[in-house]
């Protein structure tokens, strides 16, 4: 049973697959919007890729190398050579200590301790640490007796010692021979080594101060930072106030300028992007990156009540009656949007205090792709009209299909709550100098605006 | 060249299949453009739009059930996306750019594709839409409220209203032609 409507029937039959002639140009046209998108898309790519390629770029090429001089021992020979004041406190090191560089070094430095004659070496040299060590601590033990006399406020710093240092704990004793033999790997071995020189060093200092300082050294970590400037990534997110400026360009355009004032107020504009700076050690810093920044207006208009009324007729053509429909008038409201691609280039200079760093910055948005949509009144009808860019198709093409650049200024204040994390906070003010309205508009249209950007910092 | 042979080439992006597949089904889409659009110049950029999309997603064609068909609902969808875009278009442009009702008298079993898109494009908006989408290509009341966002209810009751806006402007044909 054909449960459809005879209207809905004729309506199918006749137009479901009706044809309706093509204008001879709408193949151009086709083939030339999407030739206009892939370059658009190709530009996109092309810019975004080229930002990431140059990131990646300068954070691998900037990876510092560790300095050796970061970690605890870095130069054996240093530390032998520093050593010899053991002579001066009558310690005489053995021959094999007295050119350690030749045997211990390579060793040390090696990751495996795989091979027998690498063994044979280690043991050796650890004997002959350990030797060393009972001779130092015969010394110190000396010296120990002598300092407890001038300043008895030494013994609880020098025990903290003896807790890093095993050769200190027990002056005069042995240390076990079950860890002495023990082959250890290297870092270990490294460690050991330097403890086995450090106490030398404090106790060959008459000066209590000096001692002082020792006790309470700790060793530093290597840095991995770049010596001269460092790298930041950023993203950032926020509000913000945009005004639009309008102004007449001829007295004939001064009603339509009043009604687009009247008819239209600023709404809650957004930016969200993502930066990366690189920052020097005095402060100044360059940042770019890509943000994309949204601009709302609203339009408010009137819509009028509206009547239609349409006379029934009977079979005969007598009339039956009458069939209203009624539409209320009522406010409607309508959002204008302005969207903007753009490329900060940005100058920057920050400072360090405390947990907090400011920061100012200043620059230029480079527009990388414009888009707009919404509505207007008319300057002919004062008509709701659509209102789009130069070459959108049915819209009044009051923009121009590329937004000029903006300057923009802004503060910055970063708390820091990790030694790589911060928290953002970046007030600012942009303003695009030149018009977004096409020549052939009767208004000019800028903007200005304010807002507020917070997000996260990252120390690459 | 049998169709699949057509949207390869397409896929490949060969300008020469790429025209010969729209040249295929551009007359069929434009007539559905038309009911949807309120003028020509609005039908154009509705299969423009539409013709751009289904060369971009020509891919995810799996070659499964018509062709045509699938053409014919990026086209819908495209016409309804548009539809909701340039809400404030001229309206005056509609009434220019169509053609007027026949002054001639005719028979209601004569009525052409032209008058019925006529009758069709003096519908309001929501009206003409829903009537499309339910009576010409066969959505359901559910389908089209999923669509538009609207009520089931709401669809239905613009489609009833359609259906006697029709009912009026064919009778008012018929008498004429009397």
């Amino acid at each position: 049973m054909n449960k459809r409507h005879p209207l809905d029937e004729l309506f199918k039959q006749q137009l479901g697959n009706a044809f309706a002639p093509v204008a001879d140009y709408m193949w151009e046209r086709i083939a030339r919007v999407r030739q206009e998108r892939r370059q658009r898309r190709l530009v996109l790519f092309s810019g975004l890729t080229s930002i990431a390629a140059v990131g990646l770029a300068i954070i691998l090429l900037v990876q510092p190398q560790p300095l050796l001089q970061h970690f605890p021992m870095a130069n054996p020979t240093e530390e032998i050579a520093e050593a010899q004041p053991w002579s001066n406190a009558g310690v005489t090191l053995p021959s094999a200590i007295a050119r350690p560089i030749q045997v211990t070094v390579p060793k040390i430095k090696a990751p495996t301790m795989a091979s027998a004659a690498a063994v044979t070496v280690a043991k050796e040299r650890d004997q002959s640490l350990n030797q060393v060590n009972r001779e130092k601590a015969a010394s110190l033990s000396t010296k120990m007796a002598v300092k407890k006399q001038i300043e008895p406020a030494v013994v609880p710093e020098l025990g903290r010692i003896a807790l890093t240092s095993p050769v200190v704990v027990a002056p005069g004793a042995a240390e076990p021979e079950a860890e002495t033999n023990k082959i250890a790997g290297p870092h270990q071995r490294e460690r050991n080594h330097a403890v086995t020189l450090l106490p030398g060093k404090a106790v060959a200092l008459d000066n209590i101060a000096d001692v002082r300082l020792f006790a309470s050294h700790s060793p530093r970590c290597a840095s991995f930072t770049n010596p001269f400037f460092h790298f930041d990534a950023e993203l950032l997110t926020g509000p913000a106030y945009a005004q639009q400026l309008l102004r007449a360009k001829t007295t004939e355009s001064s009603n339509h300028l009043q009604l687009r004032e009247k008819s239209e107020s600023a709404g809650v504009s957004y930016t969200i992007g993502g930066r990366i700076a690189a920052v020097t050690n005095t402060g100044l810093g360059f940042r770019t990156g890509v943000q994309f920044t949204q601009i709302n207006d609203r339009f408010k208009f009137q819509v009028g009540s509206r009547m239609d009324v349409s006379t029934l007729f009977g079979p005969n053509g007598e009339i039956v009656g009458q069939d209203t429909v009624y539409t209320d008038g009522y406010q409607a409201s309508r959002t204008n949007k302005l969207k903007f691609v753009e490329i900060p280039l940005l100058l920057s200079y920050e400072k360090q205090v405390g947990k907090v760093r400011v920061g100012a910055h200043a620059g230029a948005f480079l527009n990388l792709i414009f888009d707009t949509e919404g509505a207007i009144f008319s300057p002919a009808t004062e008509m709701p009209i659509a209102i789009g860019q130069l070459g959108d198709r049915d819209v009044l093409p009051i923009f121009n299909q590329q937004a000029s650049a903006s300057w923009y200024g802004s503060l910055s204040v970063a708390y820091n709550l990790h030694s790589r994390y911060s928290l953002l906070a970046e007030p600012y003010f942009k303003t695009y100098p030149r018009a977004l309205s096409t020549d052939d508009y009767v208004l000019q249209q800028n903007y200005w605006m304010v807002g507020l950007q917070v997000g996260l910092r990252m120390r690459l | 060249m049998t169709e699949k042979e057509l949207i390869k080439g397409c896929i490949r992006e060969d300008a020469p299949c790429q025209q010969a597949l729209f040249e295929h089904y551009a007359g069929k889409m434009m007539a559905v453009c038309t009911r949807y659009a309120r003028h020509r110049l609005e039908a154009e950029d509705i299969l423009q739009e539409a013709f751009v999309k289904v060369f971009d997603n020509l891919k995810q064609f799996e070659f499964k059930g018509s062709f045509e068909g699938w053409i014919r609902r990026i086209v819908v969808n495209t016409a309804l996306k548009h539809h909701q875009r340039k809400y404030f278009s001229n309206e005056q442009i509609a009434v220019e750019n169509f053609p007027d009702m026949p002054t001639e008298p005719m028979a209601y079993a004569t009525l052409g594709e032209k008058e019925l898109l006529a009758m069709i494009a003096r519908l309001p908006e929501g009206y003409r839409v829903v009537f499309n989408l339910y009576a010409i290509e066969g959505y359901s009341h559910r389908e089209i409220a999923d669509m538009l966002a609207i009520q089931e209810s709401t669809s239905r009751s613009q489609l009833v209203k359609a259906r006697k806006l029709l009912q009026v402007q064919l009778e008012k044909l018929q008498r004429v032609a009397i």
